[in-house]
This record gives structure tokens, C-alpha cells and sequence, in this order.
């Protein structure tokens, strides 16, 4: 069976002229969830324009995630207008605005980064981001739909989580407790086997009956057992 | 045979036990391990600002000019990767030619560290204390978070924990709002708001600094008019007023003002933002107070958790005490401040020698510093004893220092001292 492309979703968080930095774009299954404040917590401003940065992560509901992510400081040109007067690239406080772009994978490791996945997740996010610019008291996230990656993934081998750190320790000393509790179940077994079979329980003899001869009282037989008078 | 097995199982949990109890101790002490020098408090501060208002401009400016001793007795210093980042920073801003610092992101969240020292009498460096500085983006004050966002909550119990509290009023809004411009004025509500609703039930010492001070230089031509004129605007808020009550009732509370840049480096432009000068000049103003304040204002609010005579006896008995080592009677007065005033110190409690110092120089009143060290004279002390003291008067020489940078400014601008009666 074929393995199956691997599929990101683009994502964007950036601030606006008045708005801190918010994420504006995040995976449609992330944003269902409620899940995707991580995006803001793993990817910062780069100096360097363009230049990806990977990071495997895991989301607040446990998702693991890639996330490849580049910056880029916008220009009047990103705007539309590049004449002067034209719109403004900076914020209220004159400071440059710079977008934190990208896209991410739960399908693995993005191992090698494609430059066509980026710029394919950059065009979202300057659409997205001028809508915002447009209106931001009144933007919010809006969820992303997924494309075939063409950076190189590493697929795991099993879908299942790996273990969490300090698993192997745990395991050692769990290991080491079960082999004590085989210790003790050994020992159990070996000392009622040093005390030898067990003699068989004689069955209680009923004592004389009153008829068969004078009373002894407080001389019963040591092992009959009284019964009651008829 | 059966009570040879038994034993050896014996032996064997007892092993099995023993190696949890040592990794888990090697675990706990591998911590303690990359800490560095022992017995050296750290002040947690965290500055509250909106987006914008300077935080970060404030914390470049600051530690470019504490981390050399310019006249001072003490400097900065900082792990590598921070210094890097923190001359990045204010390279950016000093240059002319180049923008403005980008705003903060939330995944830049970062602790800075820093440590003060001092050169004792031998010429032997000495680290007197350590100043953690939370650096943030400004919306996790403001803004609503997304889902699955933990920032602001990290951010929130940061301040919870912190030594002391810094209120960062923008100037430039400020202005804006002194100038008539209803943008300003809400802005400037805003980072109140926020403020006073983290601030009013904190129990450690606050403090409110107006950054971007060299915008508002023509407000009056004297610089206590002007700050009074400011210190008046932002007393006719009810909510901050109600602040600064509550918490002048305890200890002094300052505004303190503050200019990453200095004057004659940047303008209003055009389109009233904040733009720098083709040929401007970098001379940062007060960028130094903030921090110089927070240890002293933190043992002011140790004093008033303290009861006065007693603490004068336990003073009482570090000036007559002549104990065998130079440090133990300095200890005992830690102990006592710590014991008393434990809540009121969070994690600075534990160190008794420097709380002892500290007492001596910023709660002793007219107790002379080295009034113990004439005690000894005539007494042959050890190489050791003679290292300590000379770690203990440089440690006490920049506690003074500090108490007298902010009682500097006190005398040049009565007005940035904050009551409920303004």
C-alpha cells in the first residue's frame, strides 16, 4: 500500500497597526477544536527575511505537530500601493510589522522544508493578513484547509505517540519491583514446600454416647467431639 | 533456607529503594548544581505595559548603560545570549538610519537575568544580587487570547510571584491625551484598567515609570512641573487613584520618568508617531531608577511588616555584638527579618546574610556601616573572615548606593513621589 503525501495547513500570526500579535490563520481542525493557541507560542520574528525554521511540537490537546514558519516585514508593496501616501507598512508606534508565516503537518516530521509550500502558504497569508489590516477590531481566526506538502516528511513508523521522557526509568524500576514480587511469590512457595506435605485432617470421632457406659464427666477422649443429647 | 531467600529479598528492595531515593536526590540537585553562587537573592520584577509603551526600548536602554560601572560602584552583567540579543535591541534603536524595534511576538517571551556587581576593596569581583526581568508581548495584558494560548496564564502567575511590580504608563499617549486627542485618552484608560485590576491586591511594592519622557519636554519648562502636570492627569483617574491610595498607605509609591532615547533623538512626525531625528543624539534619562528602586522599595515593605522596636533591638544587637565570625551576628538579623517578615519576602526569605546586610544599610537608619568593622579592630582575622567582610561592605556600599539613586531623584523631582492625597 502506498504511503499517503503528506498534507500541511497553511497558518499566519501577525500583529496590525493597533492589534498585537494574533493568529489570523490556523488549521479548519485546530480552529473546530480550540486548539491552536500553540502556533503563537512556538513561532517568534526571525531576522532574517524568508528563512524557514522548523519545530515539532505538541498542541494543548496533545496533537503533535510540524510547524515550518518564516517571517517577513511587510513593505507597501505586500499593500498594493507602493506610491507615497499610499498605505502604511508600520504600526501606530512607527515600529515595522512583521508576519510570522507558514504552514504545519500532523503527518510527521518536515525533515527538509519546501520553499513551494511556503510560498504557497504566504499567498493565503497576505490575502488573509489585508483583510485584517482592513478591519482588525472585528477580525478572529479563520481556519485553513489543507494542501499536499512537497517538503520531505518523516513519517513515523507507528501513528501511536512516542513514549513520554523518563519512560525508560520508569520502566527499569517497574521492572526491577515485578522481579521482587517474583522474589516473594518464590520464597512463599519455597517455604511451604520446605514444611514438607501436609499431614491428612483426621475426621472428628464422635465421643461415647451416654448409653454405652457410666458418664466420665470432664474425661472426654482428646479427639471426639461432643454431640448434642438426643 | 526459607530465611535466606526472605533476606535476600530484603536486600534487594532495600537496593531497589536506594536507587530511587539517590536519582531522585542527583534529579533535585542537579538543579542547585547550574545555579551558580549560592546565598544570592534574585529580585523577580515584572514591568505591566500595554503594547507599545517602551518595555522593551526600556530594558535595551537600561542594560546599556548599567553594564559598565559609569561612575557608579556596581554593573550589570548577563548570560551571553542575552547580552547578544539585548545589543541587537539598542543597535537597532540608536542607529538613525534604521526603524524602531518590531513589537514583542508572544513566543519571544523571555526571562532576562540579571547580575549586579561590585568590586570589593581588593579589586575582587563580588555579585551582590540578581534581577529577573520578564520580557512579553504587551497584547497578553490587553487583548483576548486564543484558545489553547497558555501566555497570558504564565503571564499572570509571573506576577503573582514577583518581588515588585513596574507600571509602564506610555508617554506618548500621554501626550496625546494632554494634546486633546481622544485616542490618547483611551489608551490610556486602557493600560489603567489593566493595571489596577492586577495591581490592587498585589502585596509587593509598586511602581509606575512614564516612558517616552522626552515627548512631552515642552509641557513645562521646569522637569517637576512637567511631571507634576502629568502625576495631576493621571490622579484625575478614579481607578488609579484608588491604586496609588491603597497601596501609599503602605509604602511610598513613585512615578518615575524615564527616556530610552533621551531628548533631541526623536519628534512627533507628520502623522503624529514617534520618529527618530536624522542626526540624532542617545542620551537615555532615569532608565537606571526602576530597577535601582525595587530593592529598596522591597525592604520598605519588609520594614512595615515588621515590628519596629523589635527590629530596632535586633539592629541594636548588631552594632554590639561581637560574635566570632564577622558574619554571624549580620545572619541572625536576616533570620529575625526573615522569620517576621517571611510572606512579605516570598523567595528572597532563605537568604539570611544579605537580608542582614540589607537591614543594616536600608532599615538601620543612621547605623554606620562600618561600625562593625571597627569593632574588630585589634582581632586577627583569617583569609576567610577577611573575604567575607570585604564581600559584606561592598555588598552594603551598593545597597547605599541604590537607596541614594532613588533618594537623588526623590530630591530632584518631589513630585514622583505618589500619594492618595494628590
Amino acid at each position: 500500500m502506498a504511503t499517503p503525501t503528506p498534507v500541511g495547513w497553511p497558518f499566519l500570526v501577525a500583529a496590525g497597526r493597533r492589534r498585537d500579535y494574533t493568529i489570523l490563520l490556523a488549521p479548519d481542525f485546530l480552529v473546530a477544536d480550540l486548539d491552536h493557541g500553540v502556533l503563537e507560542r512556538v513561532t517568534g520574528p526571525d531576522g532574517e527575511d524568508g528563512r524557514p525554521t522548523t519545530v515539532d511540537t505538541s498542541t494543548g490537546r496533545g496533537r503533535r505537530l510540524s510547524v515550518v514558519y518564516a517571517t517577513h516585514l511587510l513593505t507597501a508593496a505586500d499593500l498594493g500601493d507602493a506610491a507615497a501616501g499610499g498605505p502604511d507598512s508600520r504600526d501606530e508606534h512607527g515600529r515595522p510589522l512583521r508576519l510570522i508565516y507558514g504552514y504545519t503537518t500532523r503527518d510527521g516530521r518536515v525533515v527538509e522544508p519546501a520553499r513551494a509550500d511556503l510560498a504557497r502558504a504566504w499567498a493565503e497569508a497576505l490575502r488573509a493578513y489585508r483583510s485584517f489590516l482592513a478591519d482588525e477590531e472585528g477580525a478572529s481566526v479563520a481556519g485553513t484547509a489543507p494542501f499536499r506538502l512537497a517538503s520531505t516528511v518523516e513519517v513515523p513508523e507507528t501513528p501511536a505517540d512516542p513514549a513520554p521522557a523518563g519512560t525508560g526509568r520508569r520502566v527499569g524500576v517497574l521492572a526491577a519491583l515485578a522481579a521482587a514480587v517474583v522474589l516473594v511469590l518464590v520464597a512463599v512457595g519455597a517455604a511451604l514446600l520446605a514444611r514438607g506435605p501436609a499431614r491428612p485432617v483426621q475426621p472428628p470421632v464422635p465421643c461415647a454416647s451416654p448409653t454405652s457406659g457410666p458418664p466420665s464427666f470432664g474425661t472426654a477422649s482428646p479427639t471426639c467431639r461432643p454431640t448434642a443429647r438426643p | 533456607m526459607a530465611i535466606g531467600v526472605v533476606v535476600l529479598l530484603g536486600v534487594v528492595l532495600l537496593g531497589i529503594a536506594g536507587s530511587v531515593r539517590f536519582r531522585r536526590r542527583r534529579r533535585k540537585a542537579a538543579p542547585a548544581a547550574g545555579t551558580g553562587e549560592e546565598g544570592v537573592p534574585t529580585f523577580n520584577v515584572v514591568a505591566l505595559g500595554p503594547r507599545g509603551s517602551g518595555k522593551t526600548l526600556l530594558l535595551a536602554s537600561m542594560y546599556h548603560q548599567m553594564q559598565t560601572m559609569s561612575g557608579r560602584g556596581w554593573f550589570l552583567t548577563a548570560p551571553y545570549e542575552q547580552v547578544v540579543m539585548l545589543n541587537q535591541w539598542f543597535t537597532e534603536v540608536a542607529d538613525p538610519e534604521r526603524d524602531w524595534p518590531s513589537g514583542t511576538a508572544v513566543g519571544q517571551t523571555r526571562d532576562f537575568l540579571f547580575t549586579l556587581r561590585t568590586r570589593g576593596a581588593s579589586g575582587a569581583l563580588h555579585t551582590v544580587l540578581r534581577l529577573g526581568y520578564l520580557e512579553y508581548a504587551g497584547g497578553l495584558l490587553t487583548d483576548a487570547q486564543a484558545p489553547g494560548s497558555t501566555g497570558q496564564a504564565d503571564l499572570l502567575a509571573r506576577i503573582e510571584a514577583a518581588h515588585a511590580l513596574v507600571g509602564i504608563i506610555d508617554g506618548y499617549r500621554v501626550r496625546q491625551a494632554i494634546d486633546g486627542h481622544a485616542e490618547g485618552l483611551t489608551r490610556v484608560q486602557q493600560s489603567l484598567t489593566a493595571m489596577i485590576s492586577l495591581m490592587m491586591l498585589v502585596p509587593c511594592p509598586v511602581t509606575f515609570v512614564v516612558t517616552k519622557w522626552d515627548l512631552l519636554h515642552d509641557l513645562d519648562v521646569d522637569e517637576d512641573g512637567r511631571l507634576r502636570r502629568v502625576r495631576k492627569f493621571l490622579m484625575s483617574n478614579q481607578g488609579f487613584r484608588d491604586l496609588v491610595e491603597a497601596h501609599s498607605a503602605r509604602r511610598v509609591v513613585r512615578l518615575i520618568p524615564v527616556s530610552a532615547v533621551g531628548p533631541d533623538f526623536a519628534a512627533l512626525d507628520q502623522r503624529g508617531r514617534v520618529a527618530k531625528l536624522p542626526d540624532g543624539q542617545l542620551h537615555p534619562t532615569n532608565v537606571d531608577v526602576p530597577l535601582a528602586a525595587v530593592v529598596p522599595d522591597v525592604f520598605e515593605h519588609v520594614e512595615r511588616a515588621l515590628d519596629r522596636a523589635a527590629l530596632q533591638a535586633a539592629l541594636d544587637r548588631v552594632g554590639r555584638r561581637y560574635r566570632p565570625g564577622p558574619g554571624a551576628a549580620i545572619a541572625e538579623l536576616g533570620l529575625f527579618v526573615a522569620r517576621t517578615a517571611g510572606k512579605a519576602l516570598g523567595t528572597l526569605a532563605p537568604h539570611a546574610a544579605f537580608l542582614g546586610d540589607a537591614a543594616v544599610e536600608l532599615l538601620g537608619g543612621h547605623q554606620d556601616g562600618t561600625s562593625e568593622r571597627r569593632a574588630r579592630l585589634g582581632r586577627e582575622l583569617t583569609e576567610a573572615e577577611r573575604t567575607f567582610e570585604e564581600f559584606q561592605l561592598a555588598r552594603r556600599r551598593v545597597l547605599r548606593e541604590l537607596r541614594s539613586r532613588v533618594d537623588v531623584l526623590e530630591g530632584r523631582l518631589p513630585s514622583s513621589r505618589l500619594t492618595g492625597e494628590d
